[in-house]
Parts: structure tokens; C-alpha cells; sequence
């Protein structure tokens, strides 16, 4: 399971308009993953 | 976080925010409600597993639920109905500019989110670390 102190998992998502997006693209400056719930 | 967008780019964050709705429905609550940063879409939710969020019926749906709706409804926010799987459950990570998890806080219920300001001063602390 993902960790404090271990390396973040990478991943590519796409976003709503269809970019890709991978959390490595942003090495170098901090991160801000928010899991959402359902959109409601 | 939308309000805090500022805040963010001074720290120079990067805010990324996953959901496993539609793209339609992605692109109306980006409008409706946080236009400031990307949505990214984990359909399959292979994602969410992946960083450890979990599925639960009761810690989901429950009267500490339900209030915190209403008060969302009455502060503005519309109502589209569910959009997805209704009993996954959300979190937050700070991942530090080398890659590395800062913090892992997976939500135990729908209102369990980190204080804002809590998550700013992590950030902070980490940009200060950084120097």
C-alpha cells in the first residue's frame, strides 16, 4: 500500500479533454493528489 | 481547495484532481465548481487501488452523509444526482517534488477530508525543507 516516506506510484490519467497526464511530469515540484468521491 | 488556488501557486503546487466520473459530467462539475485545476479521469478506479482507497456502504452512506450534503445544497452547490460508484471513498496525498509520499490520508467517511489549512502548512513545511 502507498506510504508516507515511500515513492508515489506514477500513473498517466487523461484529463476531461482528453490530455494525458502523468504524475512524473511534475518531478520537481510538489504534488497535490485529491481523490474525489462520487460527482455529485 | 478551489478557493485556496492562490495559496497553491505561491507554494508552487501542482493540484491534481482524480475522479471516476464521466467526461461529461467531469467537464460540468470542473465549470460548476473548481475550474482552477485538472481533472483527471480513473475510470476503472485502478488509481484509486492502487493508492489504497477504499469502498464501504456503511462508513458512506450515513446521516453525517446526508447533513453534509444538505449543507452543500444550501451553500449553492446543485444537485446532478450519483455519479459513479456512491460508496467509494476519496483521500488526499502530498507527493514532495523527488517523488516521494508526504502524506497518505485516505478518507474514512465522505466528510473526512484534511483541513485545508493543514494540508497548506504540510506544503509549506515542505517547500521550507526544500531550501
Amino acid at each position: 500500500m502507498v506510504s508516507e516516506g515511500n515513492p508515489a506510484p506514477d500513473f498517466t490519467l487523461h484529463t476531461a479533454d482528453d490530455q494525458p497526464v502523468s504524475l512524473t511530469a511534475y518531478r520537481g515540484r510538489p504534488a497535490l493528489l485529491v481523490f474525489l468521491r462520487h460527482l455529485g | 481547495m478551489c478557493q485556496h488556488r492562490d495559496e497553491l501557486r505561491q507554494l508552487d503546487v501542482e493540484v491534481l484532481i482524480i475522479s471516476f466520473s464521466s467526461r461529461g459530467y467531469a467537464r460540468t462539475w470542473q465549470k460548476e465548481v473548481c475550474p482552477s485545476f485538472p481533472v483527471l479521469l480513473d475510470r476503472e478506479r485502478t488509481i484509486y487501488h492502487t493508492y489504497g482507497l477504499e469502498r464501504s456502504l456503511s462508513r458512506t452512506w450515513n446521516l453525517k452523509t446526508l447533513w453534509r450534503y444538505i449543507q452543500l445544497m444550501r451553500a449553492g452547490r446543485r444537485w446532478h444526482g450519483i455519479q459513479g460508484d456512491s460508496i467509494q471513498l476519496g483521500g488526499d496525498f502530498i507527493v514532495d517534488a523527488s517523488g516521494i509520499v508526504r502524506l497518505a490520508y485516505r478518507s474514512q467517511d465522505p466528510t473526512d477530508r484534511p483541513a485545508v489549512p493543514d494540508l497548506l502548512a504540510q506544503l509549506q513545511q515542505i517547500q521550507t525543507d526544500k531550501e
